[in-house]
């Protein structure tokens, strides 16, 4: 079939498109919609042989950019190239703790030209009990946000309870699953670490990526750096850590996804997530001076050549001692 | 009944039944005098009034305004027509810590409508990032009430609020709409008698303490000469300190 189309493509340019149509017409195939190739057939200008070559070589290429073909390789590349977008965005992080959660995230932007109009940047509160951090394209979360909190609230008017922890991630990336095979719009840019309370499982915590697929976790971290802060979170995570210890692992973790040596308190976020005397979850933005007093002793996490020191010299200025 | 005679009157246009049918299936015996009612249209009216939907689960409400409070109050009985089912039937919801939200009325639409309010209020906190101002909450009741115009929740809501420690209190039908009031709202299938006690009781700036206690002398007289309403009931009084609480005993009947 392909052959029979070279051949009315080179004599009559628009007899190509006809050829679907009549088939349609004739009543021997039922009309397909246009996928979206016509553009394949506009640049074959040149011999039959040579030009039927170079467009396969071309046309394989071009797989790339339909979201919902697979490629030669069988890969989703719109999917692999979204992951890669993520991992070039401002890191998010989170860690299970004996009788909590913790969020971090470094903000995108400090300015002191910006207008603080919410109360976190980063994280999000999802429904009293779920919250999370978004790490990616910051519209796109944006939508998925409101998406999840309108489908947190359905399913309270209905239950009359708060919805599950994993419930509303899978939910989520169902949604973020859709736009990866139908739609033939682009992938949602976004990722998330979720962390939340339910009564069924506890604490929970979970990262989705704009793939869908989601996973949980006890710690992790997504964003610039985060094969950084994940090995660190490997080795120094342990279970059933006070909120003290999570904090300090916390701030870590994030101090080694940062550019800078000195990570100042204005470019983090962190959400402390707990349960009050009622087995109510409330949660608790730190403040500045909180995260000051946490990231002094960062200073020596900032880069994996200092992981092996006892002590690094500030070029003069002072050296500071580990505590180990 | 009511509603089905108006459909064919021409007035209105047709409800779909409410489910309610077996409220008249069960009057065997009372079968020839109904026949007898529904030949005379005066004696239908009569007897139909009884029956109405908003007074099938029975009950009493009442908000009063004080010196920089206002207080909510409400019966605990629910029935189906004369029989008492529960007494510990929920009407009055605190949906923030400066809003209350009280429903007479049908006791489903009591529960549904507080949940789709409870629903709205929720989205509003997280996508504007703040609280609702108790005067936009009240606002939000008339238009969610409009928005069911043509088959709608059989209550009668009372929003009670402080807003900037000015108290807020206002009344609704059940298709909407507001009113706004300086002084007292009554409530439920007790209303009429409510109306009478309260407006005998109500002094202005009244502080929470004395504002407390005349609405639990108010609702239980009320209640008391209400065949539909009673069983105990629950006096809220919203402060700028916050929500105080009381349960009352009454007459078991």
């Amino acid at each position: 079939i392909m052959y029979r189309v070279q051949d009315t493509v080179i004599n009559k340019k628009l007899s190509d498109f006809q050829f679907f149509f009549f088939q349609a017409e004739d009543g021997i195939r039922d009309a397909q919609e246009s996928r979206g190739l016509g553009d394949v057939y506009k640049r074959q200008t040149q011999s039959t042989w040579g030009l039927y070559k170079s467009e396969y070589i071309k046309m394989s290429r071009r797989f790339d950019s339909k979201v919902n073909s697979f490629s030669a390789e069988g890969k989703l590349l719109q999917v692999e190239y979204a992951v890669e977008a993520i991992n070039k965005s401002r890191p998010g992080i989170g860690a299970l703790i004996k009788d909590g959660a913790i969020l971090g995230a470094v903000k995108d932007v400090v300015s002191a030209l910006l207008e603080r109009t919410r109360q976190s940047e980063k994280i999000y509160c999802l429904d009293k009990n779920i919250y999370c951090v978004v790490s990616g394209v910051s519209a796109d979360g944006n939508y998925l946000i409101d998406y999840a909190r309108g489908l947190a609230q359905d399913y309270r008017f209905q239950m009359r309870e708060y919805i599950n922890v994993e419930k509303l991630v899978v939910d989520i990336c169902d949604q973020k699953q859709y736009y990866t095979q139908f739609g033939g719009s682009r992938l949602f840019g976004a990722a998330f670490i979720y962390a939340g309370y339910d009564t069924t499982h506890g604490f929970q915590l979970y990262n989705s990526d704009p793939s869908g697929n989601y996973a949980g976790w006890k710690a992790t971290a997504i964003g610039t750096n985060s094969i950084a802060a994940n090995s660190f979170l490997k080795d120094e995570y342990q279970e059933d850590i006070n909120l003290d210890q999570g904090l300090d692992l916390v701030v870590k973790s994030l101090s080694k996804t940062l550019d800078t040596s000195s990570p100042s308190a204005d470019k983090i976020e962190l959400l402390v997530l707990q349960l009050d005397e009622n087995k109510q979850v409330k949660a608790r933005f730190l403040n500045e001076k909180e995260i000051t007093e946490l990231l002094k002793s960062c200073l020596l996490y900032t880069s994996d050549a200092a992981d092996d020191l006892l002590c690094v010299d500030l070029g003069g200025r002072r050296i500071i001692k580990k505590k180990k | 009944f009511f509603f089905f005679f108006q459909a064919e009157d021409g007035i209105r246009d047709a409800q779909e039944s409410r489910g309610l049918g077996d409220v008249y299936k069960r009057q065997g015996i009372n079968a020839e005098y109904m026949g007898r009612i529904n030949q005379n249209k005066i004696l239908k009216e009569q007897y139909i009034r009884k029956m109405s939907i908003d007074t099938y689960n029975g009950g009493a409400i009442i908000g009063m305004i004080g010196k920089n409070c206002v207080a909510l109050a409400c019966d605990r009985r629910l029935g189906v027509q004369f029989q008492t089912i529960a007494t510990n039937f929920q009407k009055v919801f605190q949906m923030q810590d400066d809003i209350l939200l009280g429903l007479s009325g049908l006791g489903t639409d009591i529960q549904t409508f507080s949940a789709v309010m409870e629903y709205e209020l929720n989205l509003y906190n997280l996508k504007e990032n703040r609280k609702m101002k108790p005067n936009t909450f009240a606002n939000l009741v008339s238009t969610t009430l409009y928005s069911k115009r043509f088959s709608p929740y059989f209550v009668s809501p009372i929003v009670a609020g402080l807003e900037k420690g000015q108290p807020v209190l206002t009344t609704y039908d059940s298709i909407g709409c507001l009113t706004k009031t300086e002084e007292f709202v009554v409530g439920g299938t007790a209303a009429e008698t409510l109306y009478g006690i309260a407006e005998a009781f109500y002094r202005p700036n009244l502080n929470p303490d004395e504002l407390g206690e005349i609405v639990a002398q108010i609702l239980v007289s009320g209640c008391d000469r209400d065949i539909l309403s009673g069983w105990g009931g629950v006096v809220y009084v919203l402060t700028e300190d916050g929500l105080s609480t009381k349960i009352l005993k009454t007459k078991q009947t």
